[in-house]
């Protein structure tokens, strides 16, 4: 191919500048086509190597004007490549290293130990954005001045190319950013969808685990959830679970640390109180807590990531964003669960309101010259008072009120075994004594001392009109006569169920043609308005003695009862259960 | 964008890279990575068939001078073969004929590798 170089085609002055100009054009058109800074470098570099024969050069980028890294590197080792230095060498033509004051650009050795021959500014219009870095020519010429003069004008053209390339880039970088947002968001989104429609505590910590894992690609996630009020180990995927490491996690001074987390924070970035030092180890690299009302109700431990890169701030809030829906999520599934719970025990108790209602007489035996009429209404469901009117045989019949120490359910127990009692004691025919001190003994015998029963019983002759009662320290029910005056039916003994093997007084008394007897529990008389004031005895005797004044049937007289306490409470929830027994002699 | 492609084949301790297309700071990152991978590998004989190559810039040689001094430290070469006149003109009016081994045919090349 000798034969190729001939005089008149090759060495024309004409040529060479041919071909410089179309260089040059070409590398306009390359560099203002491109906005990839690697391609816009790659030319910066390569054309002048191969124009000039140049066998090494590196171009250095600076994007805040300070900092300036090596970007892109021909013929030298590519290790050096984005090292970084502060610069503060400034130029504004290309200058030979050797007429470069040491003092002045601090990289002059760096750059003679590399071979580097001659250096290139690359200007803006307001600071240096970069430098080319160029050895010396492969045939050990000098470089002369229509080639410094070409290279000046190549990285004239190269500088808008590269600036705008830098900008670029950054915004490529921001568009990332905006895109990992809005993806994580997008997951956010679709997440809180999923653990909205849900309330299987399993299946929420399952998407929980899975959008953490895939968003974050996370090698291994533990789950903490709160149990009460301690923190338990509740669910672990990646890896291979170690039972050293279940040790570690169920060690309560770690987990009392881990409640008490209230921001996510990365392992390495932070000062371990030493519970959680073990950690470390375990190869955790960010804690995030599940925070639902300003508590933390569960704990996300994360491993590394699979591509080991760090978490970021951006992916720590993403995290706690994710944590706190299904915190909140897990929370209404446990509402839901303790609504059902309660759901299910009010119906339980609904049906115990119902079985207890059925122990207290529906309707009354009619009788020529008697009215009888009982009220109850438990503060709860279910309560624990009792009243009864029971026939016992064509001559008498008997009424009886009670009332069980505490209130609802417990209450209602007892209630319901007194009423039992009552009755089969009552088909023993055994008389007034007999029934009082055998109640005493069962009720004694099967409560602890701090359960008690007061109790009233009675029974009346219809023939004779008489009464004869044993009252065991019940509040003494009061007998109006129609004279005016007003009894209290005490006489008996002591509460049933203190101690054993009591005996009861009686007493009998001749009843008359408009008596009026009221027998009741302390729910009316200790009945409470919003100034915390009783309703008290005297309100029921001034009722009472209205009634007799009016010959109020007994039926109107404990309706007016009921109303007045209404009234007089002033919508104070009913403290104690509220039950009456009223019984009127008629003429 | 103009195509531009390297296909390799090895002839023992010699690589010859066909190189077809369009060479220029585009394109020119695939001949580099081409040239840098038979490095990696420690093979430092090439020779660059240009038969099929329809054009090449100043960025295009660049990279032929990018490896030329790591290449002959290691004993090895880059031998040029095959060029059309239209592509010679270019490295001859930059001087490579002075530098590089450029001959018309690749089985001159691989010969004079093993001469």
């Amino acid at each position: 191919m000798e034969d190729a170089k001939e005089p008149g085609i090759v060495n024309s002055e004409l040529d060479q500048r041919h071909v410089e100009l179309k260089s040059l054009f070409e590398t306009s058109k390359v560099l203002n086509s491109s906005l990839q800074l690697n391609t816009i470098l790659n030319n910066l570099l390569l054309t002048p190597m191969g124009r000039m024969m140049i066998s090494r050069g590196l171009v250095m980028v600076s994007e805040d004007g300070n900092k300036f890294s090596i970007r892109n590197i021909k013929g030298l080792s590519r290790e050096l490549l984005n090292s970084t230095c502060d610069v503060e060498f400034r130029f504004d033509k290309p200058v030979f290293l050797t007429d470069v004051d040491l003092n002045e650009c601090k990289l002059k050795n760096f750059f003679l130990e590399l071979g580097i021959e001659l250096i290139l500014p690359i200007n803006s219009t307001s600071r240096m954005i970069g430098m080319i870095a160029l050895g010396k020519k492969i045939n050990r010429s000098r470089y002369t001045e229509a080639e410094l003069e070409f290279l000046n004008s190549l990285t004239n053209l190269a500088s808008t190319a590269i600036e705008n390339a830098i900008i670029f880039q950054k915004l490529e970088s921001v568009n990332r950013k905006l895109d990992t947002k809005i993806q994580q968001l997008n997951t956010i989104f679709d997440i809180g969808r999923e653990l909205n429609s849900t309330l299987d505590k399993k299946k929420i910590v399952n998407l929980l685990v899975y959008a953490i894992m895939g968003e974050m690609a996370a090698q291994r996630c533990n789950i903490f959830l709160k149990k009460g009020t301690k923190l338990t180990f509740a669910d672990y995927r990646g890896g291979a679970t170690k039972t050293g490491e279940m040790a570690v996690f169920a060690d309560p001074d770690l987990l009392r640390e881990l409640a008490d987390v209230t921001k996510p924070f990365l392992v390495k970035d932070t000062i371990l109180p030493s519970a959680l030092a073990p950690l470390r180890n375990l190869n955790i690299n960010a804690v995030v807590p599940m925070r639902i009302q300003d508590k933390t109700g569960g704990v996300v431990l994360l491993g590394e990531r699979i591509n080991h890169v760090d978490y970021t701030a951006d992916d720590l809030e993403f995290l706690a964003t994710l944590c706190n829906a299904a915190a909140i999520s897990l929370e209404n599934a446990r509402l839901f669960d303790e609504t059902i719970e309660k759901q299910r025990m009010e119906e339980e108790l609904n049906i115990a309101r119902e079985i207890q209602t059925r122990l207290l007489p529906d309707s009354y035996p009619e009788y020529d010259h008697f009215e009888i009429m009982g009220y109850n209404v438990p503060s709860r469901e279910v309560g624990g008072d009792y009243f009864d009117c029971i026939r016992l045989d064509q001559h008498r019949f008997a009424i009886a009120i009670g009332d069980v120490s505490g209130k609802g359910a417990p209450a209602s127990l007892l209630m319901s075994n007194l009423h039992a009692g009552l009755h089969t004691l009552i088909m023993t025919k055994a008389d007034i004594t007999t029934i009082l001190s055998k109640l005493n003994n069962l009720i004694q015998a099967h409560t602890t001392f701090d359960k008690f029963i007061t109790f009233f019983y009675a029974e009346i002759n219809i023939d004779e009109f008489t009464l004869t009662y044993a009252n065991a320290g019940h509040n003494p029910p009061f007998l109006y006569r129609r004279d005016g005056s007003c009894m209290s039916l005490e006489k008996g003994g002591l509460l049933l169920g203190m101690m054993p093997n009591l005996t009861y007084e009686t007493e009998t008394i001749q009843l008359k043609p408009g008596d009026q007897l009221l027998m009741f529990t302390d729910g009316v008389t200790e009945a409470m308005n919003t100034l915390e004031m009783e309703y008290g005895e005297w309100r029921l005797q001034a009722i009472l003695e209205y009634a007799l004044k009016n010959d109020l049937k007994i039926q109107e007289l404990i309706n007016k009862i009921v109303v007045e306490v209404k009234d007089f409470s002033q919508g104070m929830p009913q403290a104690d259960d509220i039950t009456m027994l009223g019984l009127k002699v008629l003429n | 964008m103009e195509n531009f492609n390297v296909n390799r084949i090895d002839k023992e301790d010699i690589s010859v890279l066909y190189i077809s297309g369009f060479l220029d700071a585009h394109t020119a990152p695939e001949l580099e990575e081409a040239i840098q991978k038979l490095i990696d590998g420690q093979r430092y004989k090439l020779v660059i068939n240009f038969k099929d190559l329809s054009y090449i810039s100043s960025a295009g040689l660049g990279v032929f001078m990018g490896f030329i001094e790591q290449i002959r430290e290691h004993s090895g070469d880059i031998k040029m073969s095959n060029m059309t006149p239209k592509i010679f003109r270019v490295f001859d009016l930059l001087g490579f004929p002075t530098l590089y081994d450029i001959v018309e045919d690749e089985t001159l090349a691989i010969i004079k590798f093993r001469s």
